[in-house]
């Protein structure tokens, strides 16, 4: 297995461009790219138009894209959340609902659609056995907190109410209690220094 | 016809092994696109939608392939779309070489359209060595520079091409004064610290009785030896991100991905570990390594500016990770004791537990966590998994 990202820049749009190059590093090899719906439509949507013109040359068909759909721009929603207590900015986090996995079909890739998590499995096993590139679209919950090591999930549970709360609310209500919360919860916050 | 400047690039990039070049072509750069098309297919050029994007895959083809990723634009707007992929290069240590062209000479320093500082703009992504050509004969050593600093500093490079030069006659520096006369080819070195730096790394590790290890890209294609190492010394790996396909994640003692949203079995390593062995990482967090004092350290790193960089280390190694590692390992005694280990197993015992009862909890409609649950033993032998950043990487 091989594996990378953009790591010390830490940049949105890699992971299209990224699995394009892994294909003529190694046509041979299956590519499997994650990639958030804030990066597809930044870039890496028409990135995609660059797998349709190039797959056929590469000895191993496989290659994937899943796309995380939850219209939110869901690392930077959390860390407006927890870094600076405030509720989710929805001017600037909200993105609209694009079928991601249609474009693919637009365009001669294979889309499939996922909003049931039963069906995972399966369409992971339909993905990896397709005979051409596939989008694989999963409609995710932008309310699944990422959580830090060593929370359990009933703080966890606690931890997002306190904070969706918050998004519900005028202003910076929750802004005392939430980094308190999350603060408790990470290393050189309270519990560590105590 | 004479052989132009931009078939003399193409022929030198050749030369130096050059087989792929991702890009988007403009009339900027036209000179050295005839000349690719002039070379039928010894090169590869390989059509991006947008520069930034030629510029990403150009790193990670040098990821994921350890050689020299090259990315070419057209002037102005082309050679600006580069920069965030060259800074990801820039970031991640890989040599990328990035050609650009630019306005006529005659037309330089006159705002003239599409007319950018290109040097001055690539100055501090491809730091030591930009430089825009200025004469035939001098294109032979600002490639091969370019190219060989590129690969031995593991650094980005750009040289810039006004569109006139490129389609000069080439010409070979004079044997005169004044001209450079440079070749092709580069060797990796084999780097390996002096003996007696590695017995006194050595002296740490063997005091320790609970160590950790974290590797990172540094320690991609040092497997065996990190395991070896890892085994003698009884300790737990966790990895960072780059480092994610350096060790096996079915391994007892590898706690898998550290940080923010990292494992509680990292977590524990690091806060519990007595000494701390850094392999080819430059991992960012602190707060997710050793308290100060708590542990002594030990570091190896093909860069010294990487090293002491996130906890103060006792030993300071550079070298190439594998070739350090095999040079260690006979100076190693073996731990009889394998409490630490079992710690560490035990602990990873419970995590993989927490990781599938978070990836099951119901969410509205899909539990992103899920995902990768689903994914992870589906994934294909020889894989290549990239990810954007994000929650997506979490």
């Amino acid at each position: 297995m091989m594996a990378s990202l953009s790591g010390g820049l830490a940049s949105m749009g890699a992971a299209v461009p990224y699995g394009i190059a892994a294909k003529f590093a190694h046509p041979d090899r299956p590519v499997i790219a994650l990639v958030g719906d804030g990066a597809m439509q930044m870039n890496n949507m028409a990135e995609l138009i660059t797998v349709a013109k190039y797959w056929k040359k590469w000895s191993d068909h496989r290659w994937i894209v899943c796309v995380l759909n939850d219209e939110d721009l869901n690392q930077v929603t959390w860390e407006q959340r927890v870094m600076e207590g405030d509720p989710k900015f929805n001017a600037s986090q909200q993105i609209p609902d694009v079928p991601y996995h249609r474009f693919a079909e637009l365009i001669g890739l294979k889309g499939i659609f996922v909003d049931n998590p039963d069906r995972l499995g399966a369409a992971w096993d339909e993905a990896l056995a397709a005979d051409r590139p596939v989008v694989l679209e999963v409609k995710t919950d932008p309310e699944v907190p990422p959580l830090p090591p060593h929370i359990t999930l009933q703080q966890a549970k606690k931890f997002t109410e306190t904070l969706l709360k918050g998004d519900q609310r005028e202003g910076n209500v929750i802004a005392g209690t939430a980094r308190q919360v999350f603060e408790s919860i990470l290393p050189g916050g309270d519990r560590d220094d105590g | 016809m004479a052989q132009t400047v931009g078939d003399f690039l193409v022929n030198r990039l050749h030369d130096w092994g050059v087989r792929k070049v991702f890009g988007y072509p403009g009339d900027g750069i036209n000179g050295v696109f005839g000349a690719l098309n002039r070379a039928e297919g010894r090169i590869d050029y390989i059509q991006a939608r947008h520069e930034e994007m030629a510029a990403f895959m150009a790193s990670a083809y040098a990821k994921f392939t350890g050689k020299l990723g090259v990315c070419i634009a057209t002037s102005g707007p082309g050679a600006s779309h580069l920069i965030t992929g060259l800074y990801d290069a820039r970031l991640d240590h890989m040599p990328v070489l990035a050609i650009t062209g630019q306005q006529a000479r005659t037309a330089i320093g006159g705002h003239y359209q599409q007319e950018v500082d290109l040097p001055s703009m690539f100055k501090d992504v491809a730091g030591a060595f930009v430089q825009q050509a200025s004469a035939p004969a001098q294109v032979r050593h600002l490639v091969d520079r370019a190219i060989r600093t590129a690969l031995g500093e593991r650094r980005v490079r750009a040289i810039v091409l006004p569109n006139d030069l490129q389609e000069m006659e080439y010409e070979e520096p004079a044997r005169a004064h004044g001209t450079i006369h440079s070749g092709t080819g580069f060797a990796k070195p084999r780097v390996v610290p002096y003996d007696a730096d590695l017995r006194k790394a050595a002296e740490v590790l063997n005091k320790g009785k609970k160590v950790a290890i974290l590797v990172g890209a540094g320690a991609l294609g040092a497997t065996d030896e990190v395991i070896a190492v890892a085994n003698k010394l009884g300790a737990g790996a966790a990895k960072a991100l780059l480092g994610k396909a350096v060790l096996p994640d079915d391994l007892p003692w590898v706690t898998g991905s550290i940080g923010m949203l990292g494992t509680e079995p990292s977590y524990a390593l690091m806060t519990e570990c007595d000494t701390l062995l850094m392999i080819g990482s430059g991992f960012p967090y602190s707060e997710f390594l050793p308290k100060e004092g708590q542990a002594r350290g030990v570091q190896i790193d093909i860069a010294p500016d990487m090293l002491s960089l996130r906890y103060p280390m006792e030993v300071n190694l550079v070298g190439d990770s594998a070739e350090t590692l095999k040079a260690l390992l006979p100076l190693l005694d073996e731990k009889g004791d394998c409490t630490w280990r079992k710690a560490i197993a035990s602990n990873l015992r419970g995590w993989w537990k927490t990781l599938e009862e978070r990836a099951m909890q119901p969410a509205k409609p899909v539990n992103p966590q899920r995902i990768t649950w689903e994914l992870s033993p589906r994934l294909p032998d020889r894989v290549i998994l990239t990810s954007d950043s994000g929650s997506c990487a979490n």
